[in-house]
C-alpha cells in the first residue's frame, strides 16, 4: 500500500482492534422434538434477519462448566426477525444436554459466524436444487427462504428411512418441490438422493441440448426463460463429494456446506482445516459454504 | 491499587497473563473477538522457516474435561510472518513473545536471528515440546527436543548466539524428569521456562475401531491436565532459579492463582480462549478481586508461597 493511503490504512487498523464478533447470551423460547431425534430450538436473537446469512453458523456453549468443553457449531436453520431457529439431531453428550434446556434457559453463542451461501443476484430465473441429507436439510430451510420468489427450488431429501428424512413438509409450506429418497425405500426413491439429483440435472441438460425447457409456469412465448440450475447441498461428506462431481458433470454450479471437527469456530486453532485445490483451508472461516469443485474430496 | 507488575528476564509485563502459542493466532484473528489491552502479553502461533501444512483431520477431538489436537504446527512460514504479521503486531499495545520452532540448529538460529530484528517483538519462545512433529537435529530425529536434555541445551545454547532478546524455553511434560531439562535449558542461558505444553494421548471411536484423530496420537490441553502441570511447575520452581511461566488448564483467576502459588511468575492462558475469546479478561479481575480480598499488594509477593512444601 502506497503512503498516501496511509491514513486510511491506520483507520481502518483501529477498526480492526476493535471487537465485531459478537457474543450473546440467548433466551430460549422453544426447544421440542420435531421428528425422533430431531429437535428445534428457538432462540432470541435482536435482529438476526438483518445479521444472519444462510449457510452461516453458530457456536454454542451448552452449559456453563467444563462437560463439555467446546463450544459445538449449529447452522442457522431459520432467520426471524429477532430470532434463530436451530435444527438438531441428538448425537452425543453436548446435544443431549441441549435436548433438555428448557424455555427461558439460556445459552452462551458466538455468531454469526463463517461465510454463508451466495445467493445469486435477483431475476436470473432457474432451478435451485438444495440437497439435504439428515440434519444437513437445517441451513437450506434458511437459504430456501432467501431464494423464494427468485427461483424455483426443489428440494432433495434423502435418509435411511421415513423417520429420518426431515422438514418435507415446510420446504413444501414454501412453495418448494420435494422429492425424496431412503435407503430402504420407505418413502420416495429407493435409494440415495444423488440419483435423483443426476436424474434431474440430465433432463435439464438435454432440454438444452435438444430445445429449450421452460421454467415453470411459462410458455414458448416466453423464449427468455430458459431454464439454468444451481445445486446447494449439505450433508454426510460422501454425499456432498457425490453431489459435487455430479453438478461438476453438468457444469452446474455448486456450492456445499461442510463440517469438521471445531474447537474454536473462529479461525484461531487451525482445527478444521480441510484440502481444497488451492490448499488448506478453514471450515470455520473460509467456509462452512465452499464451491463443491474446490474441495479436494477423501471420498 | 494492586501491583501486577512483573519481569520475566529483560521483559516487563502489566500483567502475569499472557495468550498461549496455538490459542491466539497472530493477535489480529483475536481482534475482532476481545480486547487485546487486558493481557500482558501475546505468543504468536508457532513459527518455523519454510509454510507448514499441518497434519490430516481430524485435528481435534474433544476428551474429558479438555481436547486432543494435532494441528502439526500448520503455519505460513517466517517470510508471510514478516510481511503479513508484523504490520499488526506493531499496532497493539500487548507485549509480543514469538514462538519459534526450526528443524535444525541453522533453522531455530535464522528464526531467531530474523524476528530479533523487529522492533515489535520482546521475546522469543522456543517451541520445544510440540508433540505433533518430528524434528531432526545434527542427524538425531526427535519426537520433542524438550525430551533430550542435551538436544535442548544444544539448541538454547545456539539461539542464545543469535538473540539478546528474553529466551523464554517451552518444556514437555512428556518426561521422566522435567526439572532434568529444565535445569540444562537454565545452564544454557534461557532466561525463563515455560511449563507445560500438550500432554501426548489418543483416543478411540469404538463403533470404527479407529482412533479419534487423523494423527493417532495428539496434545491433551484443558482442565484435564491442571494437576499435571501444577507439578511440574512446581518441580521445576525448586530445581531451577530462572522465572516460570506456568500453562495447562488454566480456566479462571484460582487457576491461575494456583500455578502463581506453586511458584510461576506468569501464566499462559490456552485452550480457554476457545471458548470465551474474553478468557483473559476474566481471569484477569478474578485475580484482582482475590487480591483486594486478601489485601495483597504486590502479585509477586504471592509466587512460589506453597505452603508445607515438604522436605
Ligand atoms: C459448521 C457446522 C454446522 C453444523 N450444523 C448443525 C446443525 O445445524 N444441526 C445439527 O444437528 N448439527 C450440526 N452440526 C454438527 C454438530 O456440531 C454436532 O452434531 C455436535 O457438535 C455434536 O455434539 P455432541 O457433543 O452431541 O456429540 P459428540 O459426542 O461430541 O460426537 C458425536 C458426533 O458428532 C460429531 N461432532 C462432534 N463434535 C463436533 C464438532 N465440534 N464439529 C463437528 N462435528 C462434531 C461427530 O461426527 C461425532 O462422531 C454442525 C457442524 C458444523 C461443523
Ligand atoms: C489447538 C492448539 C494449538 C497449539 N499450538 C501450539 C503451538 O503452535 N506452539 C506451542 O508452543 N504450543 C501450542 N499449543 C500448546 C498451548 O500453547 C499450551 O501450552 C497448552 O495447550 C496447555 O495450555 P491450556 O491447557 O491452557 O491450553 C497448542 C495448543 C492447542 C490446544
Ligand atoms: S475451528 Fe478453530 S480454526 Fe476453525
Amino acid at each position: 500500500m502506497c503512503s498516501a493511503t496511509c491514513a486510511i490504512r491506520s483507520y481502518s487498523y483501529f477498526k480492526m482492534t476493535k471487537k465485531t464478533v459478537k457474543k450473546f447470551i440467548a433466551p430460549i423460547i422453544s426447544n421440542r422434538e420435531i421428528a425422533p431425534g430431531y429437535f428445534l430450538l428457538d432462540v432470541k436473537m435482536p435482529g438476526a434477519r438483518q445479521t444472519v446469512v444462510p449457510g452461516q453458523f453458530f457456536n454454542i456453549k451448552i452449559t456453563s462448566g467444563i462437560t463439555p468443553l467446546l463450544r459445538r457449531p449449529f447452522s442457522a436453520h431459520k432467520i426471524e426477525k429477532d430470532a434463530v431457529k436451530i435444527l438438531y439431531k441428538v448425537v452425543g453428550q453436548a446435544t443431549t444436554m441441549l435436548r433438555d434446556k428448557k424455555c427461558g434457559d439460556t445459552l452462551d453463542i458466538l455468531g454469526p459466524l463463517g461465510n454463508g451461501f451466495s445467493i445469486p443476484a435477483a431475476g436470473r430465473r432457474g432451478t435451485a436444487f438444495l440437497v439435504g441429507g439428515g440434519h444437513g436439510v437445517a441451513p437450506l430451510y434458511a437459504l430456501a427462504e432467501r431464494l423464494k420468489g427468485h427461483t424455483d427450488i426443489t428440494v432433495l431429501i434423502g435418509g435411511r428411512s421415513r423417520e429420518h428424512i426431515i422438514g418435507a413438509g415446510e420446504f413444501r409450506k414454501l412453495g418448494a418441490e420435494v422429492l425424496v429418497a431412503t435407503d430402504d425405500g420407505s418413502s420416495g426413491h429407493r435409494g440415495f438422493v444423488t440419483d435423483i439429483l443426476e436424474g434431474q440435472l440430465r433432463r435439464i441438460f438435454d432440454a438444452k441440448k435438444g430445445g429449450v425447457l421452460y421454467d415453470r409456469g411459462y410458455t414458448k412465448n416466453d423464449a427468455h426463460t430458459r431454464r439454468s440450475a444451481a445445486v446447494y447441498a449439505c450433508g454426510p461428506a460422501p454425499m456432498l463429494s457425490a453431489v459435487s462431481k455430479i453438478a461438476e458433470g453438468y457444469t452446474t454450479p455448486c456450492q456445499v456446506s461442510v463440517e469438521e471437527y471445531m474447537g474454536c469456530g473462529t479461525g484461531i486453532c487451525m482445527g478444521c482445516a480441510i484440502d481444497t485445490t488451492s490448499g488448506k483451508k478453514l471450515v470455520c472461516r473460509d467456509g462452512p459454504v465452499f464451491n463443491g469443485k474446490d474441495i479436494v474430496w477423501k471420498t | 491499587m494492586e501491583n501486577l507488575k512483573i519481569t520475566i528476564g529483560r521483559l516487563t509485563l502489566k500483567n502475569p497473563l499472557i495468550a498461549a502459542s496455538g490459542t491466539f493466532g497472530y493477535g489480529e484473528e483475536m481482534a475482532r473477538l476481545c480486547d487485546l489491552s487486558g493481557l500482558g502479553a501475546i505468543v504468536t502461533k508457532t513459527i518455523t522457516l519454510e509454510p507448514r501444512e499441518g497434519n490430516p483431520p481430524p485435528r481435534i477431538v474433544e476428551t474429558p474435561a479438555g481436547m486432543l489436537n494435532s494441528i502439526g504446527l500448520e503455519n505460513k512460514g517466517l517470510k508471510d510472518f514478516m510481511f503479513n504479521k508484523v504490520k499488526f503486531l506493531e499496532k497493539i499495545d500487548a507485549r509480543i513473545i514469538v514462538s519459534i520452532a526450526g528443524g535444525s540448529m541453522a533453522e531455530f538460529q535464522t528464526l531467531a536471528e530474523t524476528v530479533s530484528g523487529l522492533r515489535c517483538v520482546a521475546a522469543i519462545e522456543l517451541n520445544l515440546s510440540c508433540p505433533n512433529v518430528i524434528h531432526t537435529l545434527q542427524s538425531s530425529r526427535y519426537q520433542l527436543i524438550a525430551q533430550d536434555r542435551k538436544a535442548t541445551a544444544a539448541v538454547v545454547r545456539a539461539v542464545r548466539k543469535k538473540t539478546r532478546l528474553t529466551l523464554i524455553t517451552k518444556l514437555t511434560p512428556n518426561v521422566t524428569d522435567i526439572t532434568d531439562i529444565g535445569k540444562a535449558a537454565e545452564d544454557a542461558g534461557s532466561d525463563a521456562l515455560s511449563a507445560i505444553n500438550t500432554i501426548l494421548g489418543l483416543s478411540i471411536d469404538i463403533r470404527t475401531g479407529k482412533p479419534r484423530l487423523g494423527r493417532i496420537v495428539g496434545g491433551l490441553s484443558g482442565p484435564a491436565i491442571k494437576p499435571v502441570a501444577l507439578r511440574c511447575v512446581w518441580q521445576l520452581s525448586r530445581a531451577v532459579k530462572i522465572p516460570i511461566i506456568g500453562s495447562g488448564g488454566i480456566m479462571t483467576g484460582s487457576d491461575a492463582l494456583e500455578f502463581i502459588i506453586a511458584g510461576c511468575r506468569a501464566v499462559q492462558i490456552g485452550t480457554a480462549h476457545f471458548i470465551d475469546p474474553e478468557a483473559s479478561s476474566k481471569i484477569l479481575d478474578e485475580i484482582k478481586t482475590f487480591l483486594r480480598k486478601n489485601r495483597i499488594r504486590d502479585i509477586m509477593s504471592l509466587v512460589g508461597t506453597l505452603a508445607g512444601k515438604g522436605d
